[in-house]
């Protein structure tokens, strides 16, 4: 295929024919930047990096049931704390378990920044996330068990708390009303990060609100994560865990436990909010996702069809031409869908880079659907899943709107055709 | 060169049935430049169009080159019409979006040529019609004769043994008529191309070898 006459074609649709290619590189770009936006978000919450680049190796249990003995009454919620210690302590076939809860923070007024996040956790966590560390370290099993006022902050409330100052270690500073010994400072962690995020990490023991979140009858707030190891088997894992709650349960009478069953990222994500119900598994999930990307490509896909047919009619004479001297259907087929192509392919560059430019200006309210959260640390990553998802919806657009008006314009027969009978 | 047998070819609607070609007999000999003549609607185009391989007969026999054609799948068709055929026709049919020299090359992208030679054989032609000098322009910036000549050019440019024109100065006034007829000619002259031309004008019918006549589909004397 010759790339001369393909580059006259698109230019000879932006010089003749505006408001077609106008119609075509709209609803392109519009289409491959939703469905990029969608692949994005999904994206940035799966597979959020930072502290949580390790996916492969990490499992999370976030959401726990209380179900009452005699009746259907549940409850819903995190972990609660002596749960979350009871597994970090008795659970064998992983080496690390961390578990955190988290709390929003007011700064005092004359700060310029003052809606921030504290998270709670005990000495594990920092075993488990990889936190990239700008000095210091994380607070210990011993500090934390002796409730030490220790702290760990992000660059961002370093910089809010002590402007100008590269060293902060050992300084302290008034975290949630306690005076607390900065220990360590950590790269900024986005929001997208859920199980990580925060900008001051402290411990658990310091928690105000560790005495009511073990009442019996009442959810807690903590979750859990476990780092796999090469050896580790989640199986076992799970399977220690249930032991766990059925030891658990034995104790309680009236309301019993119900943990959701340890799952990855996909599952952290994705699992109802509202119970611990099954989890049918990234398949379907990946599924769900692409089902909904596909209707929401189906109208422009339809239009496009339609745009191209009338295009196509408008170029019969030109294909009645080619087959005269001798084009086959196949290799007009091909001109027809690389033609399309090119005009798709540059309707799917603005798709993708306005997709970009769009997280750039209204990330929060993307990540979060909402834009209340103006202080918080929101960073986003473009991987391979966004780009290939472009490139798989720019394949289907060109299939859908360009092969089906393709295929039904080479059957015309030239010599009808440069008659001007299309019938 | 050319050889048609008993050709019938019935055009069919729902309701009316229409008889184009009844039993045509006709052989073109190989160099020959023949006009087809009749009155509109007695079948010159449909007989045109079914020696060009755009159009299949429903009854007889045709011949190209010694080979029958019959049975021949899509692919096979475009491959002999490509290599053996090259058309002209009343509305030059050149494709506007693409360049003159672009046009012309239009026979030779379909086969096995590199850019390169593709590129020297359209010049080529171009300079042979006379129009080397408007290679570059795009087809809305010629005239009537040199958009003809461009059609006669891109006609010739896979060096086809046939030439089949269909009114090719329809579109014309009388001078650039003739300098079309002209030309034609001398392409017949010079690489023995045998040429068929349908046309209306008893006058240019006159300067070639021989006249068919067709009426109500049938060949008459």
């Amino acid at each position: 295929m010759q790339l001369h006459p393909i580059i006259n074609y698109i230019r000879e649709q932006f010089r003749h024919h505006r408001f077609f290619t106008f119609l075509h590189l709209f609803g392109t770009t519009i289409t491959v930047m939703i469905a990029t936006m969608i692949i994005m978000d999904l994206d940035n919450h799966v597979h959020p990096g930072g502290p949580e680049e390790n996916t492969a190796q990490l499992r999370y249990i976030t959401v726990m049931n209380l179900k009452q003995t005699h009746s259907n009454n549940t409850k819903t919620g995190g972990v609660t704390l002596p749960i979350a210690q009871k597994i970090a302590q008795r659970v064998h076939e992983v080496d690390h378990v961390a578990f955190s809860t988290t709390k929003n923070w007011t700064l005092p007024k004359d700060y310029s920044v003052y809606g921030l996040a504290l998270r709670y956790t005990n000495s594990k966590f920092w075993n488990v996330f990889s936190f990239e560390f700008i000095e210091g370290n994380g607070y210990t099993q011993q500090e934390v068990e002796s409730g030490e006022k220790k702290a760990v902050i992000s660059k961002k409330l370093r910089d809010i708390l002590f402007p100008g100052q590269k060293q902060v270690i050992g300084k302290t500073a008034s975290i949630n009303d306690e005076s607390c010994t900065i220990i360590g400072v950590v790269e900024n962690v986005s929001a997208t990060c859920n199980q990580t995020h925060a900008d001051a990490w402290l411990p658990f023991t310091l928690h105000d609100r560790q005495a009511t979140s073990g009442m019996v009858n009442e959810p807690g707030t903590y979750s859990l994560s476990f780092l796999l190891s090469a050896n580790s088997s989640e199986n076992i894992l799970q399977q220690e865990v249930n032991n766990l709650q059925a030891e658990i349960n034995q104790t309680k009478k009236e309301w019993k436990i119900q943990l959701a069953p340890i799952g990855d990222s996909w599952s952290a994500h994705f699992r109802d909010p509202r119970g611990v119900g099954n989890y049918e598994g990234k398949f379907n999930e990946l599924l769900t996702l692409f089902s909904r990307i596909l209707l929401i490509m189906l109208i422009p896909a339809i239009n496009l069809i339609s745009l191209n047919i009338t295009r196509m009619h408008e170029r019969s004479e030109e294909i009645a031409i080619r087959k005269t001297y001798g084009a086959s259907n196949t290799r007009l087929l091909n001109q027809l869908l690389v033609e399309q192509g090119g005009l798709t392919i540059v309707g799917g560059i603005l798709g993708f880079l306005f997709a970009i430019v769009t997280f750039l200006f209204y990330k929060n309210e993307i990540l979060f659907s909402t834009g209340s959260f103006e202080h918080i640390e929101v960073s986003f990553r473009i991987s391979f899943l966004p780009i290939i998802g472009s490139l798989l919806v720019v394949f289907l657009l060109n299939i859908m709107g360009g092969f089906i008006p393709a295929l039904k314009i080479i059957k015309i027969q030239p010599a009808k055709a440069l008659k001007g009978d299309l019938s | 060169m050319i050889q048609l047998t008993n050709i019938q070819k019935v055009y069919q609607t729902r309701s009316i049935e229409t008889l184009a070609l009844d039993n045509v007999n006709l052989e073109v000999k190989a160099g020959e430049f023949i006009s087809i003549m009749g009155p509109s609607g007695c079948g010159k185009s449909t007989l045109l169009n079914i020696m060009g391989l755009l159009d299949k007969p429903n009854e007889g026999v045709l011949k190209l080159d010694g080979e029958a054609i019959n049975g021949h799948s899509d692919k096979q068709l475009a491959r002999i019409r490509n290599e053996k055929l090259g058309f002209i026709f009343q509305s030059f049919h050149l494709i506007n979006s693409l360049s003159v020299l672009d046009n012309v090359e239009i026979p030779l992208l379909y086969r096995k040529v590199s850019a390169k030679k593709r590129r020297a054989r359209a010049k080529e032609v171009l300079e042979q019609v006379g129009l080397s000098h408007r290679m570059q322009h795009y087809p809305r910036e010629l005239s009537g004769g040199q958009a003809q000549r461009v059609a006669i050019a891109r006609a010739l440019a896979g060096n086809p043994q046939v030439l089949l024109a269909d009114e090719p100065t329809g579109n014309l006034d009388s001078k650039m008529g003739s300098e079309i007829l002209e030309l034609l000619h001398s392409i017949n002259r010079e690489s023995n191309t045998t040429i068929v031309m349908v046309t209306h004008d008893k006058l240019m019918a006159e300067k070639t070898e021989r006249i068919i006549h067709l009426f109500d589909g049938r060949k008459v004397n």
